[in-house]
């Protein structure tokens, strides 16, 4: 089967898992609701109403106010462009890097390969936590060194990956048969190889999604990560962290949120992993009648 | 067997250097310069002359490698350097941060295990009933929730709401309790999910099908199933342990907690370098040697396995990730 075949094959397949479809939609309509924020949050994330501080939930209000009388369902929905893109971005900023990366390594193999390989093993020797954690550390707290330790400790897991993909495809028949008809190396990588690596690669990348998530969140939990007053989701709940005696709602919006987007995440992995491997069953197993 | 261990120990020396190595270069890739960041955090003005000074106390004058060199063999001998900010050698600080680090890993090991298995169990004994999905559900959320929201509501519900246990700190037996439970949570779920589908695999093998045949007692038969099962996901365990110790940062920091996570977390804050670089030196010894123990155990549980020497688990993807061996079997 031709590699944008197995393609098709999946969407089709994916069409009708119903839980998977229904966390594809959700995370469409979070990441709209980020994208669209200015027209759905009904105040400014970063208005602060003195007066108006610690509010409960009212119309006015969706979700009350935190310490500084700033709206939480402004915050919130603007929350979403900042945790979700992010995590977004940063995947696709990894997995490209990372499958380019072990693509290259893949096709050329020599000492490119050898370096690179060696270099995976060292990064993949921590766990990816303490390598963010590290490198968080040795450039100081802040976005875009969160953003940066997040790439850098993840690209080698879809460098590995890709390169044992291309190894594999690369003396299946039809990308024989290609290399046979006098096609271009870049013609046959791009055109036969990465879509059939494309499979697993998104597998793997969605579930990295939420992953990734949960390490931004709690780096901005911790003050590491993205810096108030920027709206996003951690940094809420590290805000939220300090009112939690007297005002302990608070925490569910924040915490609701990166839940059922992690669990989206993980439901499309999923699906995305039947869709991509029909013969895999979802149920671990497929019991025998004894 | 003997051979083999010593085999794997000599292939740790070059992968430590690497680590050794990559720990240095982070602080000498660090786009602030160490002698300012150490005149900074003690609040003294950087003037280029005390600058100059300072950097010839730290012997950052002298080139790259001779530094690495000179700072790797103190390293051997247990001198990590000094803290900036306590102006403390960083081995004892570490030193004395490490055994409640380890001691709230290891709470949670078992509270991963003692859950775990129990719940396992339930689920293949019970599969396709209430307990089943209400136990996969439980699994599902788990594996979701951030740690740090989780710590919260336990702090919220167990702390202030009931006043049942402490907030935080570490203060006797009963401060262990909620860290440790935030701490296994995200373990716990995979674990529970891993073991239950290996259980699941054994149980349809030809092994118990002879057994149930032999008629033997269903409880005899099961206690076979959870040992085989156990056996089988210890490599899941493996991968575990090193993600709890390395998750401690987030949770020790919402209880307060006396150890390595905080300890670095404070250090991130304070620009003290040499205490991050110790803690990832640290770290990264630690998971080396971890790694090399699971393998260890792994080939005395299976000896066929220290016959086929490097082929370890690097690179084969992750193992919350990647399915259950299982599936394998499945296919075929």
């Amino acid at each position: 089967m031709s590699a944008r075949g197995q393609l098709d094959m999946a969407w089709n397949v994916l069409k009708h898992n119903r839980p998977g479809m229904a966390a594809l939609c959700f995370l469409a309509v979070v990441l709209a609701a980020g994208l669209l924020a200015p027209l759905i949050a009904p105040y400014d994330p970063l208005a602060v109403d003195m007066k108006a501080r610690l509010a409960s939930c009212s119309l006015e209000h969706l979700l009350g106010t935190d310490h500084l009388g700033r709206d939480l369902f402004s915050r919130l929905v603007y929350g979403a462009r900042t945790s979700l893109g992010l995590a977004l971005v940063i995947m696709l900023v990894t997995v490209s890097l990372g499958s380019l990366l072990g693509l290259a390594a893949g096709t050329f193999r020599g000492l490119f390969d050898s370096v690179l390989m060696r270099l995976t093993d060292m990064l993949l020797s921590f766990p990816s936590e303490v390598l963010v954690l590290a490198l968080v550390g040795m450039a100081g707290p802040g976005m875009e060194n969160a953003f940066a330790a997040c790439v850098l400790a993840r690209w080698p897991w879809y460098a590995r990956m890709a390169r044992s993909i291309t190894l594999r495809f690369r003396d299946m028949n039809y990308v024989l048969y290609a290399r046979v008809a006098g096609f271009s190396r870049t013609r046959i990588l791009f055109r036969h190889i990465v879509p059939g690596a494309a499979g697993e690669l998104s597998v793997l990348a969605t579930l990295d999604c939420a992953s990734v998530l949960l390490t931004i969140s709690a780096l901005s939990f911790l003050g590491l990560g993205v810096q108030p007053p920027v709206p996003e989701w951690g940094t809420m709940l590290g805000e939220a962290r300090n009112v939690m005696i007297l005002h302990p709602w608070q925490m569910l919006p924040p915490g609701l949120a990166i839940l059922l987007v992690v669990a989206a995440f993980n439901f499309l992995g999923d699906a995305l992993r039947d869709a991509f491997d029909p013969c895999f069953d979802p149920r671990g197993t497929t019991r025998r009648k004894a | 067997m003997y051979a083999f261990i010593l085999r794997r120990l000599l292939c740790l020396v070059p992968l430590l250097l690497a680590i050794s190595f990559l720990a240095f270069c982070l602080t000498a890739a660090s786009p602030s310069d160490p002698a300012e960041v150490a005149l900074r955090v003690n609040d003294i003005t950087p003037t280029p002359e005390v600058i100059e000074k300072t950097r010839q106390e730290l012997g950052l004058d002298r080139p790259f490698f001779e530094r690495y060199l000179a700072w790797l063999g103190k390293a051997l001998q247990g001198d990590l350097g000094t803290s900036f900010v306590t102006h403390r050698p960083v081995a004892r600080e570490l030193a004395r941060a490490l055994p409640s680090t380890l001691a709230l890993a290891c709470v949670a090991t078992l509270v991963v295990l003692g859950v775990g298995i129990p719940c396992a169990i339930v689920c293949f004994v019970r599969e396709g009933r209430l307990a089943d999905i209400l136990v996969r559900a439980l699994i599902f959320l788990g594996a979701a929730t951030p740690t740090f929201w989780a710590g919260l509501l336990f702090i919220w519900l167990f702390a202030v709401h009931l006043n049942l246990l402490p907030t935080g700190g570490l203060e006797g037996a009963s401060s262990f309790i909620l860290p440790a439970c935030t701490l296994a949570l995200p373990s716990l779920a995979t674990y529970t999910r891993l073991l239950r589908a290996g259980m699941l695999a054994t149980g349809q093998q030809d092994f118990v099908l002879y057994a149930r045949a032999q008629g033997r007692s269903p409880l005899a038969i099961l206690l076979q199933i959870v040992r085989n099962s156990l056996q089988s996901t210890l490599a899941a365990l493996g991968m575990t342990l090193p993600k709890l110790l390395a998750g401690t940062f987030v949770v020790e920091c919402i209880f307060a907690w006396p150890g390595l996570g905080r300890l670095c977390v404070t250090a991130i804050f304070n620009r003290d370098l040499p205490v991050i670089q110790a803690y990832v030196v640290l770290m990264g010894l630690f998971f080396v040697l971890f790694n090399l123990f699971m393998e260890v155990a792994g080939a005395l549980v299976d000896p066929r396995l220290s016959g086929r020497g490097s082929a370890g688990r690097k690179g084969k993807g992750r193992p919350d990730k990647s399915r259950p061996d299982t599936s394998m079997e499945d296919r075929a």
